[in-house]
């Protein structure tokens, strides 16, 4: 069923915005600009007082007309300002014979300002934004509009390689902080006029430009309905970074997992919105949102689709042990040293024997004790500079753990134990699923500590029952394995070949579900040849 | 009601009558038919073929219903006194099981951790999974049982080297009635799985699911005990508490990996939770049948712990529960059989003229 998609709005105005400065009491809503310029000066110098870098430029024209450019330093572009706007205005002024006073914005903004993008305005408080959202505000005295022309330009950051995705094949843009990079960058991957981006006003005070962006007709209706309705209901002053809006829109804000997924990459946006999922976008990160989120696109990375299938499968599967490793690996060895010895070979159990021998904690305390231990050189370690970083953290690990082997605190296959598990920790390709495996390993470790296998077993049991009750945006966590969906599975643990996919995710796209017509795998030509 | 695919239906009808059969009553079935023990489980699964039939002709009769539903609708007052007592069986068979398990528990992994303990986790985590609702339980189904029916395939060829088919020999030489004893015992564990009409409506249960499990489990049934004869023997399976699990402890997969039982336990324990678990879950929505102002949620809390506490009240040690396999199946076939059979001829819709 078709639902009236919400109009997109010019980006830097719209209702709520209205709200926002009519509640911080400088400026009334309604209020019009004057037709004299002096009185527009007066009350926008009132608003922006103590704003240093708000500059107020006034210009007359033939000595007669006066204007004033209204504009934030360092937010547009000086060189193209001088150029297609005060230029013509000063130098060449209104051309002869164009008739009355009254339709100078017209001309101005038809004939003498060569600019892109432009809009008129009548409310004061339109113009106090769009100055505010880097846009040049051009007012005329004896005019009770003003222009507001697009030209911005600010310092930006190149676009680079995503540090925290990289890759060894695929493209190596990642998104920037900058909104429009951002959005011309996905257009760029998907230009079709299906692809549509609406954008959203959110933060009373920091006025951040957020874009929902979708493939009308792929995506399905009820998640991007609810995408819409759990940004709107957003009440904050600021945003400043996409983990703000995520704490919003989340299903469980309690549950370690994450439902929502977060990438710097275009490449992984673009591949998402095709598979019908929708992604948010927010000015000032590089970090865009995708939902829905499901467990097993945490054990995805990009490069999974653009490798063979046979090499992403394996890796697939690889991931999946080192998964398991993560977070078992400490427990069970800890539930069977403990509580199950005889399951281990004698030559081993010999092993661990001796080595245990010495030490003077239980194996699960050693188990925490070095896990901590762990944990707290893997953070200091991203705070390290880059230059001393990897050297300290290298050495101090060897270091510390030789030292307290050699000291007799910690046993040798605990510190194997422990290592394995933290490269394994590192296998997982989504940071903020990794963070909850780090997290539940601890408990994990109490309950076999206390209960050995049948602990582990129960522990496990816990997390599952808590995934397969999880939904991200009414989609099951683990789906598509538990509800089972046969299409879907193609894509979990084993990455079929990209010709035998032939539908999207049952489960989370909307009316166009074919992806790839059948009939396409490849092959020597059938018929003739030599 | 729940919403349950097909699929998961045929699981958890497969997993309700399987799991808990397999602990400790192979051994008295064992005992009672010696060589001709996996010749008892036939005559149990096709007794049971009748009362599923009626049952889904009753279902029938009631489309979008329920068997709780449709007994409370169509007949007030007895069908709140039917529905009092299938909870009141169902709710022993769920104390009989979380016992019969944490028993196991205890003998098999956690020898020195009182029994009290080992309980509390169980119930526990099989409350947390209750308080979830029957589609989180079917979820669960889907990820684990398969992988269980998958190692009951791979179990013949672990033991390929180690059988001898004259533990097997000669058939029948005891005469018939030993099997028929043997069914006896067998027939009301494989009765549970009566239990489905009264999850789903019509829409998903249908006979065709009831067959597909009954046919599943009793190919699991079947392959267990037959492995049982062939490995163990009867002379050697019918002394065991837990037959079993002794069969695979007998597992070696190369010098490195000899106890392969703590590898299928860690498959089949989760399934058990679920059993346990959908059971608890069976009951609250019966109970909230008949009391629909209760919350299913908290109600499965407190039956948990009330079941907790009759599994240490109603048994003192494991052999009460040995004992109990003997007398059970009088009181179940009223439940599985003879109610089914009542409900065939006298569940009808009201005739309005």
């Amino acid at each position: 069923m078709l639902r009236k998609l919400r109009k997109p709005r010019l980006l830097g105005a719209g209702k709520d915005l209205e709200k926002t400065l009519a509640s911080t009491a400088l400026v009334d809503t309604n209020e019009t600009l004057s037709t004299d310029i002096i009185k527009n000066e007066q009350k926008l110098r009132e608003i922006f007082s103590n704003c240093f870098d708000i500059v107020f430029r006034p210009i007359t024209v033939h000595g007669q007309t006066r204007m004033l450019l209204v504009y934030v330093d360092g937010l547009n572009d000086i060189k193209q300002l001088n150029q297609v706007v005060l230029k013509p205005t000063m130098f060449e002024g209104l051309p002869e014979g164009l008739g009355k006073l009254e339709r100078l914005g017209e001309i101005v903004e038809q004939q003498l300002v060569a600019v892109a993008r432009t809009k008129t305005v009548m409310q004061l408080s339109e113009v106090v934004q769009s100055v505010l959202t880097a846009n040049v505000a051009i007012l005329a005295d004896g005019e009770s509009i003003a222009l507001i022309a697009d030209i911005k330009s600010w310092a930006k950051r190149a676009v680079e390689e995503p540090a925290s995705e990289p890759v060894v094949r695929g493209p190596r843009d990642g998104f920037t902080e900058t909104l429009r990079t951002n959005t011309s960058m996905l257009r760029l991957k998907v230009k079709s006029p299906r692809f549509k981006m609406e954008a959203i006003v959110v933060g009373n005070v920091s006025q951040t430009d957020i874009v929902i962006a979708y493939i009308d007709g792929i995506a399905n209706e009820s998640v991007l309905e609810e995408v819409r309705q759990r940004v709107n209901r957003i009440q904050i002053d600021g945003i400043i970074e996409s983990g703000y809006v995520e704490e919003f829109i989340e299903d469980a804000p309690f549950s370690p997992f994450p439902t929502v997924q977060n990438t710097e990459r275009p490449d992984v946006v673009a591949a998402s919105l095709l598979e019908g999922k929708v992604a948010v976008l927010i000015d000032g990160t590089p970090f865009a949102l995708v939902v829905p989120f499901t467990f097993w696109a945490a054990l995805q990375s990009a490069e999974d689709y653009y490798e063979r299938f046979i090499y992403a499968t394996f890796i697939r599967w690889v991931r999946f042990l080192l998964l398991n490793m993560a977070l078992f690996l400490p427990s069970l060895y800890v539930a069977v040293t403990t509580f199950h010895p005889q399951m281990i070979p004698t030559n081993l159990l010999l092993s661990f024997a001796a080595a245990r021998e010495q030490s003077p904690f239980p194996a699960m305390v050693e188990a925490l004790i070095m896990e901590l231990m762990f944990e707290g050189l893997r953070e200091a370690g991203v705070r390290l500079p880059k230059a001393v970083g990897s050297a300290v953290s290298i050495v101090g690990a060897l270091v510390i753990g030789q030292a307290a082997v050699q000291a007799g605190i910690v046993s040798a296959p605990m510190v194997i134990v422990v290592a394995t598990t933290g490269i394994a920790s590192f296998g997982i390709p989504r940071y903020n699923f990794g963070i909850a495996y780090r997290l539940l390993r601890f408990p994990m470790l109490i309950l076999a500590g206390m209960f050995g296998l049948f602990g582990v077993t129960a522990g496990a049991l816990a997390l599952l029952i808590h995934l397969v009750s999880l939904r991200s945006f009414g989609i099951p966590y683990l789906s598509p394995l538990a509800p089972q969906n046969r299409q879907g599975i193609k894509d979990i643990m084993v990455r079929m070949p990209r010709w035998a996919l032939h539908s999207r995710p049952e489960l989370i796209v909307g009316e166009d579900t074919t992806r790839v017509p059948k009939g396409q795998k490849p092959g020597p030509n059938r018929g003739g040849g030599t | 009601m729940a919403k349950l695919s097909n699929y998961q239906l045929i699981l958890m009808g497969t997993n309700f009558f399987t799991t808990v059969f397999i602990i400790s009553l192979p051994s008295q079935i064992i005992a009672t038919s010696r060589q001709d023990a996996w010749l008892s489980y036939l005559p149990a699964f096709l007794i049971m073929v009748i009362p599923l039939w009626m049952l889904s002709k009753v279902m029938h009769r009631f489309p979008d219903q329920d068997l709780f539903s449709v007994l409370k609708s169509r007949f007030p007052i007895v069908g709140s006194m039917l529905t009092s007592f299938y909870l009141l069986f169902f709710f022993f068979i769920l104390i009989r099981d979380f016992r019969m398990f944490i028993d196991f528990i205890s003998v098999a992994l956690l020898q020195r951790t009182p029994l009290t303990v080992i309980g509390g986790l169980v119930i526990l985590t099989c409350i947390l999974s209750a308080r979830s609702g029957v589609q989180v339980v079917a979820r669960m189904h889907e990820l684990f049982y398969p992988l269980l029916m998958l190692i009951t395939v791979i179990l013949p060829f672990l033991f390929y080297a180690g059988t001898d088919i004259r533990w097997m020999q000669p058939v029948l030489a005891q005469g018939v009635k030993p099997v028929l004893h043997g069914s006896w015992l067998a027939v009301s564990y494989i009765g549970e799985i009566i239990i489905l009409p009264f999850i789903v409506s019509n829409r998903t249960f249908q006979l065709k699911q009831g067959l597909i499990s009954l046919l599943i489990g009793a190919y699991m049934l079947e392959m267990l005990v037959v492995l049982n004869l062939l490995v163990l023997s009867p002379n050697l399976a019918s002394r065991m508490m837990y037959p079993n699990y002794e069969l695979a402890r007998e597992v070696r997969v190369t010098e490195f990996l000899d106890r392969f039982d703590s590898i299928l336990v860690t498959f089949w324990l989760p399934a058990l939770f679920q059993k346990i678990s959908l059971m608890l879950n069976v009951i609250c929505h019966g109970i909230k049948q008949m009391m629909p102002g209760v919350q299913e949620r908290s109600l499965s809390t407190s039956l948990g712990i009330l079941a907790f506490v009759c599994g240490f009240w109603f048994f003192e040690n494991p052999l009460q529960l040995l004992n109990l396999n003997g007398g059970w199946p009088a009181v179940a076939l009223i439940f599985e059989i003879l109610l089914p059979l009542c409900f065939y001829f006298m569940l009808k819709p009201r005739f309005h003229r």
